[in-house]
């Protein structure tokens, strides 16, 4: 038994995450027929217009951009549970017991929690790719998002979990990580000052990023921005990790 | 090369202002049983998770073996089994899955003589949060003995246990004490009387006295003793 197959246990053995799951699951499934229900019904008036919205732009874009708000409250609790909840049993003893390096530890808790996370976004992506192959849409632009959906959830969940290394209690990492996903959405949708050129306090929210994924040419910057977020976000778990055992 | 088998110097930990280990040095020359004694804030659990490895002390040293913690952590936390007063416990897991992920961090075989020895062949697929504070404490002892260490350290394992548990108890460290040194943390002088060789006793983390006990040795007596010369002093 590894830390990352305990840590699946303990996701998949909670009754609260399959609560979590369903609920999302129906909120998906509902704005999806909705989208589907709206753009069949506006598609007789499509048919004179000239630059008339496509499936993707119509379906596919509103509802993989729904799922990336979804995911803020999804690793908001995936990642605010993480190390928190390991002052409650004494749990912290066990990562000082381990004889594996802290980056070890990482590594597991963050991958087995990331596949917790996959999970909530599977039967949606189930769904895009059904849409996207009955309606014929073109792929790239489709995968592209996806690729940016999935690039911020690894993003989120890594600073989720750094918010919760610093936190003894599970609920408050959890509320700290929702306020802060939400206050970098907002940074994302600010049009402040765009009469004066580019806003810049919307570079640092991934929102933003993942916003930059709707093109078809892949956005490197965007890209180093969710890796190089990771990286440091998980470092700064290790270093907590390290530091836990010079305090009480 | 120091022929002691644990040696402790100089060992100081703080918060902030507040000195919790203040300067404490002693060692062990051979496989024993030592019961740490003293009130309510004296700094035992903090030592004991010093000499365990889960905390780094700010100053002095510790060596099991002549190996240093905050030199090679990883050698001297496979020669050190450690019971904390909180039971290590993962609610969501079973008995059995608890011992082999305790055992694969330690990087050791989960064995079924340690089960056995600790009792725990009954509650093997129960999840640990329906565990008794018994079996819970039985657990915590297997998870300490994973390692077969040369130091045992046991922080107030006593507390809440019925006395057929104690007995049991007991009985496992006049085991282990021939071939491990034991460390144990406890408010029971009656206990430490039965089980120990030897006695720290430990105020405002700095320790007060080092008694070795014998037959004849009335720990209640000298503890009261002790704690009130240094009082008055």
């Amino acid at each position: 038994m590894t830390l990352y197959r305990s840590e699946l246990k303990y996701f998949l053995r909670s009754p609260t995450i399959w609560l979590i799951l369903c609920l999302t699951a129906f909120i998906s499934a509902w704005t999806f027929l909705l989208s589907i229900e709206l753009f069949t019904t506006l598609q007789v008036k499509f048919a004179g217009m000239s630059d008339a919205p496509t499936v993707t732009q119509g379906i596919l874009a509103p509802f993989i951009s729904s799922q990336a708000k979804i995911l803020l409250f999804v690793t908001a609790i995936i990642g605010g549970l993480s190390f928190s909840r390991l002052s409650h049993h004494n749990g912290w003893s066990l990562l000082h017991l381990s004889h594996s390096s802290e980056l070890t530890i990482v590594r597991q808790k963050y991958l087995a929690s990331l596949l917790v996370c996959l999970l909530f976004i599977l039967p949606s992506i189930v769904a895009i790719a059904g849409l996207t192959l009955i309606s014929h849409s073109p792929l790239v632009p489709i995968l592209m998002m996806v690729i940016g959906l999935f690039l911020l959830m690894m993003w989120m969940l890594a600073l989720t979990m750094m918010i919760s290394s610093f936190v003894n209690n599970s609920g408050f990492a959890i509320l700290l990580s929702l306020i802060v996903l939400m206050a970098l959405l907002i940074i994302s949708q600010s049009s402040l000052g765009a009469e004066w050129g580019k806003n810049w306090l919307q570079t640092f929210s991934p929102f933003y990023h993942f916003f930059q994924f709707s093109q078809t040419a892949i956005p490197l910057a965007s890209v180093c921005y969710f890796i190089f977020g990771v990286f440091v976000f998980l470092w700064v778990v290790k270093v907590r990790i390290v530091h836990k055992r010079l305090v009480l | 090369m120091d022929n002691s088998l644990l040696t402790v110097k100089n060992l100081r930990f703080s918060l902030g202002q507040q000195q919790i280990v203040d300067d404490l040095s002693f060692t062990v020359t051979h496989n024993q049983s030592i019961s740490l004694l003293g009130p309510n804030g004296a700094g035992k659990s903090t030592l004991l998770k010093m000499l365990a490895a889960h905390l780094v002390p700010k100053q002095g040293d510790i060596l099991l073996n002549n190996i240093n913690p905050n030199k090679n952590r990883l050698d001297y936390l496979k020669k050190v089994g450690y019971m904390p007063e909180t039971p290590l416990i993962l609610p969501e897991l079973t008995v059995t899955e608890q011992l082999q992920l305790v055992a694969v961090q330690k990087q050791m075989q989960l064995s079924d003589e340690l089960i056995e020895q600790c009792h725990l062949q009954s509650v093997l697929n129960k999840r640990c949060h329906q565990l008794s504070l018994g079996y819970r404490q039985r657990l915590n002892l297997a998870q300490a003995l994973l390692t077969q260490p040369k130091l045992l350290i046991m922080d107030e394992p006593l507390n809440g246990l019925d006395p057929h548990l104690i007995i049991d108890f007991r009985a496992i460290i006049q085991q282990l004490k021939s071939n491990t040194i034991v460390i144990i943390s406890t408010h029971y002088l009656a206990e430490a009387q039965t089980v120990s060789d030897r006695v720290l006793i430990m105020q405002q983390g700095r320790l007060l006295d080092d008694i070795a006990l014998d037959a004849n040795s009335d720990l209640e007596e000298l503890y009261m003793q002790h704690t009130r010369t240094k009082e008055l002093l």
